[in-house]
């Protein structure tokens, strides 16, 4: 819902996005856009691309979107394959037949590269082994210091105690019986 | 600057006292893809051609924004000005070649005619850019010379994007593009396409029964059955929340690979 892939039956959900605020729940399909292009990042867990682009173009492409040059999105994208440890051989082909560690990282430089004030994470770690998940606690530690709101779901007790400042417990919320 | 391109009000196309489609309204910005998915006989394809002006609507408006900014409606232009935006600022690109290029005539004089269609008469000029456009959709350059009969399906569906694109357009309409594609075909033109689109900011109107290629290629999505639009929304809030109970039978109808 906070993305606006859910449409939302009751509430609303209000952003800070280019220097007015928005409501999520009742925005039109064109303003989603724009706070997805300019504020608000997202981190999947799943990976949908189009078949066929390379690994290093599927995470240089929310930058081009931006209008980003198609070189300096490749390096930046380059950089952040390298620091997640993603093997450079696998850099120029396309994500499909990666293993879910590898499609993960490819889905966590996608999200990290852009510099959206507002970055929403879905289990990031869930399938990463333990060094790629100390070099995920350090990326989200260095957006939190360039003052990057995030909001997260966390399974991994290690990860949610090494990143989080604040937490909710979801497990009372029962959306089923408080529709 | 932020206003629509195209504007669609109300339109409605009946056959006798068939439905073709009914009371579709939609606005369609600069650089926006809109795909309509629904079965077939659903009236996407009656709605396309309405809205193309390749049908004459029963009811309704279809507004274009010019290029000088001035708002027209296609229907009361002329003959001649409404065949002229279809050469220049629009492009069709059909579901079968055949039926968007001359089959007799080469690859290059496909491409070039567009041009000499918006008044371009230096020979050189247009096989150049001729020979840019077919290295652009990936056709060898020395396949100019060949006529599309000799081609492949995703050669000739290349080739009648290029046809389409050369002359610059700013909206698109596309009538099942990928279709009767095989899947590695599709992919690479699925790409292209994204390419294209995002490279020369056009506008779209996508045609599809195919879901996986409404999620790939729109930002934004239609829903039809029976002539009538029933959802309408995000590409990716209708696909992962569907409203309509027809919709949520589409959406667990997409086979799993």
């Amino acid at each position: 819902m906070l993305y606006g892939n859910y449409a939302v039956d009751a509430g609303s959900i209000r952003l800070a996005h280019q220097g007015a605020t928005i409501d999520l729940a009742t925005a039109t399909p064109r303003e989603i856009l724009a706070v997805r292009r300019d504020t608000l990042g997202y981190v999947s867990q799943f990976l949908r691309v189009v078949p066929r682009v390379a690994a290093l173009d599927v995470v240089a492409e929310p930058l081009t979107a931006r209008g980003v040059s198609n070189d300096e999105a490749r390096e930046k994208a380059a950089a952040l394959l390298a620091r997640l440890n993603l093997p450079e051989r696998l850099w120029h082909l396309p994500p499909a037949t990666f293993s879910g560690g590898e499609q993960q990282r490819v889905n966590i430089a996608r999200g990290f590269i852009t510099d959206h004030p507002v970055l929403l994470l879905d289990e990031p770690t869930a399938s990463l082994d333990a060094a790629n998940r100390t070099v995920v606690i350090d990326m989200i530690a260095q957006k939190k210091r360039q003052g990057v709101a995030m909001l997260g779901i966390f399974h991994d007790t290690d990860v949610r105690d090494a990143v989080a400042d604040r937490l909710i417990d979801v497990t009372s919320f029962a959306p089923r019986q408080a529709a | 600057m932020d206003e629509p391109l195209l504007r669609v009000a109300h339109l409605s196309k009946s056959y006798g006292p068939r439905v073709g489609c009914a009371d579709v309204s939609f606005d369609l910005w600069p650089g926006e893809v809109l795909a309509v998915v629904g079965e077939s006989g659903s009236g996407k394809t009656t709605m396309l051609n309405a809205v193309s002006t390749r049908l004459e609507p029963t009811a309704g408006t279809v507004s274009y924004r010019m290029r000088d900014g001035a708002w027209r409606d296609v229907f009361a232009m002329s003959e001649a000005e409404r065949r002229f935006l279809m050469r220049t600022d629009w492009g069709f690109v059909h579901q079968n070649p055949a039926d968007g290029l001359r089959m007799s005539v080469s690859a290059g004089a496909n491409v070039g005619e567009r041009l000499m269609a918006v008044g371009d008469r230096h020979y050189g000029n247009i096989r150049a850019s001729a020979i840019d456009w077919l290295g652009r959709v990936e056709i060898a350059e020395d396949r100019i010379d060949d006529q599309p009969r000799a081609f492949s399906g995703g050669m000739r569906q290349r080739l009648q994007i290029a046809r389409n694109l050369v002359t610059r357009p700013r909206l698109i309409f596309m009538d099942e593009p990928t279709g009767g594609l095989d899947v590695s075909v599709q992919a690479r033109l699925l790409d292209l396409l994204r390419g294209l689109v995002s490279d020369m900011g056009l506008a779209a109107i996508v045609v599809t029964h195919d879901l996986a290629v409404a999620r790939l290629l729109s930002h934004r999505m239609m829903v039809m059955k029976d002539g009538r639009v029933i959802e309408h929304g995000l590409t990716d809030r209708v696909l992962d929340d569907p409203r309509a109970p027809y919709t949520q039978l589409l959406v667990s109808s997409i086979l799993q690979v």
